[in-house]
């Protein structure tokens, strides 16, 4: 029997991004979650690779490991007590969030195994062979998307202009 | 076909519900950003899974990268904010900062 290895690693990477979620859900000190949601993000970006988004993967890994996550450490390292003890975080509402997150899932799963996903009208059966998305997605930017290109950019120089001055020292004029 | 999309989607469901309990459990703010972070990929994971499914392979990509465009930008205003709560309050907890409560 033919052991098809791209399905093992979905699985594989599928595993090690709950189990990474799931460490950061139970654990209590905020570094050690950290660096488990490191983990859980490369996993999700071998997934977007695995299902033909090449670009998107290395976006993510980009984006959120090189800057999301290293702004998220500077942030636990910044608010961090000065006697140097580890930075501990308390559990709350166990139950509440047990059963709101149970719950949700429940609703999500038995929808998600009753709709028949290849009926849909746009949806293509056929399996195919994927091709590099980085010419399509640079031409698409540029052509059919380019005011939710244009705008991002202007909302990231005004996210830029509100996060330095949010966390700047605010000087009192006398 | 990597997989069914059903176990893609299944994936994102669960991703998910673990943010959703971290949001929930934690009382520290960054822990609550962990898990808008997390949210945010689940997001990402379903419309990665239906553009497998798209004839052109794309469309749900650009959408995508507009979701990490804007989680980006919420992570670096949140965190501002966080430090400025920092500086006044002398801590992250969300239960105790609590001086606007009505």
């Amino acid at each position: 029997m033919m052991i098809n290895w791209i399905s093992v690693a979905f699985w594989f990477f599928a595993i090690v991004a709950v189990l990474g979620g799931l460490f950061v859900l139970l654990t209590k000190n905020l570094i050690h979650a950290a660096f488990a949601l490191v983990i859980t993000l490369f996993s999700v970006a071998a997934i977007f690779i695995l299902h033909g988004a090449d670009f998107l993967g290395v976006t993510q890994i980009l984006i959120y490991v090189g800057g999301i996550l290293v702004l998220l450490v500077f942030g636990i390292m910044l608010t961090n007590k000065i006697d140097g003890s580890t930075q501990t975080t308390r559990q709350s509402n166990p139950f509440w969030a047990f059963f709101i997150a149970a719950g949700i899932f429940a609703v999500l799963f038995f929808s998600i195994l009753q709709v028949n996903f290849q009926q849909l009208p746009w949806a293509q059966n056929t399996a195919q062979k994927y091709h590099s998305t980085v010419e399509k997605i640079g031409v698409g930017l540029l052509s059919e998307y380019i005011f939710p290109f244009e705008f991002a950019a202007i909302f990231l120089l005004v996210v830029l202009i509100a996060a330095i001055y949010l966390s700047r020292e605010h000087y009192h004029k006398n | 076909m990597v997989a069914e999309i059903s176990h893609t989607l299944l994936l994102g469901a669960v991703l998910f519900c673990i943010g959703i309990a971290i949001c929930i459990t934690k009382r520290n703010a960054i822990m609550f950003l962990m898990g808008v972070e997390l949210i945010l990929n689940a997001a990402n994971i379903n419309l990665i899974a239906f553009s497998s499914l798209d004839p052109d392979h794309i469309r749900g990509q650009f959408f995508s990268l507009f979701v990490i465009v804007i989680a980006a930008a919420e992570a670096a205003v949140a965190l501002a904010i966080i430090i400025r709560v920092y500086r006044y309050f002398h801590t992250v907890r969300t239960d105790k900062v609590d001086e606007m409560k009505g």
